[in-house]
């Protein structure tokens, strides 16, 4: 079991690195090594290491073992198949966590980050939606439950179509470089993590590594239905593809532009999840 | 806060045993899945954090010292 967790997180940062990648190929750069994101983290976790004399000790070493701790635990119920609903609950979590960060550092531009990561909640919003239409579809909120309806009736990317969509969109507001990354602004530094550094940001690398394949292995878990690893592995490069030129060809929105568009989902989604009720349970 | 570097050490190798056993105990049966991912959840960030604090830390110096400004 460690050593799937150890594969999945450098599979993770691999991920990142494929995106980064191809954003810079996109924007007519030759970027970075697509192992970039692991070397970044054996870096980090060479460099000298610090806690700010302005940040709590306790939360600023504590914030850390959590992030990773929350992405394990999914990691977990991902491979037991198990609650969407924890899954969900972990993404919530990570929102308090990057919060946490950015207050534990005493910083004012981890502050500010903080303060964005409690703003962008509001990319959640569709994902209950989301979830929500898939609970009308499958009765289930088990992962192995819903992987099992597909098996049956196909996969649910093509029968929820809006729910697949809007859920793209909740993990491209989780991604490096995109529209409704503002929690990491450049005016903000490094937001929430500025003040992180050394071997504090290299546990951070390995939370991200392990977060992007939760959260990949999910989306296809819950709208593709079972598959092998090497489709598995292969169906994340392809998300992961298109997320980057989702992220290459915008820009970073204003945090308010950011929220209102996710609101705007929000409420196309909402419609939509009444129709799905009242069509599928009339 | 200082941390001598046999006290991570230590904490490393505790960290590794519980992932390791608690990996090789579940593969063989002897304790299901939620109690084995609840010790890797708790042993996993523990090691990695003493792992990259082990192996920045000099072999000369008594401490390390995470504490700068």
């Amino acid at each position: 079991m460690i050593a799937e967790l150890v594969l999945a997180t450098l599979f993770g940062l691999l991920l990142l690195g494929i995106h980064r990648k191809l954003i810079a190929r996109i924007q007519r750069r030759p970027g970075p090594p697509i192992w970039q994101e692991i070397l970044h983290m054996l870096k980090f976790s060479f460099k000298t290491t610090w806690i700010p004399k302005t940040a709590s000790p306790v939360l600023f070493v504590g914030v850390v073992l959590i992030a990773i701790g929350i992405w394990t635990a999914a990691f977990y119920v991902l491979v037991s198949g198990g609650s969407l609903l924890v899954i969900l609950g972990i993404y919530m979590l990570h929102k308090i966590v990057e919060h946490g960060f950015g207050l534990s550092s005493g910083s004012p531009y981890g502050k500010y980050g903080g303060v964005r990561s409690v703003i962008s909640a509001a990319s959640e919003i569709p994902l209950f939606v989301s979830v929500a239409v898939i609970a009308v579809y499958t009765r289930s909120l088990d992962l192995s439950a819903i992987m099992q309806y597909q098996q049956v009736h196909g996969p649910l990317l093509i029968t929820a179509f809006p729910a697949a969509c809007a859920m793209f969109l909740v993990i491209l507001s989780k991604m490096p470089f995109g529209p409704f990354s503002i929690v990491e602004a450049k005016e903000l530094v490094s937001g929430y993590k500025t003040e992180h550094f050394g071997i504090w940001r290299a546990g951070l690398e390995i939370c991200n590594g392990l977060k992007t394949y939760v959260l990949l292995a999910v989306f296809l878990g819950v709208f593709i239905g079972p598959l092998s690893l090497p489709w598995l592995l292969l169906g994340m490069i392809l998300m992961i593809v298109l997320l980057a030129f989702a992220c290459a060809v915008t820009p970073m929105m204003a945090p308010f532009d950011s929220v209102t568009i996710q609101m705007l989902v929000t409420a196309l989604m909402l419609v939509y999840a009444a129709a799905v009720l009242l069509v599928v349970h009339p | 806060m200082k941390m001598k570097r046999t006290t991570v050490v230590r904490i490393f190798w505790a960290g590794a045993a519980v992932c390791v056993i608690a990996s090789v105990l579940y593969f063989m049966g002897m304790i299901p899945l939620p109690l084995c991912a609840a010790l890797l959840v708790v042993a996993f960030p523990v090691t990695i954090l003493s792992l990259f604090f082990c192996w920045m830390a000099g072999e000369s110096g008594g401490d390390i010292p995470f504490i700068g400004y």
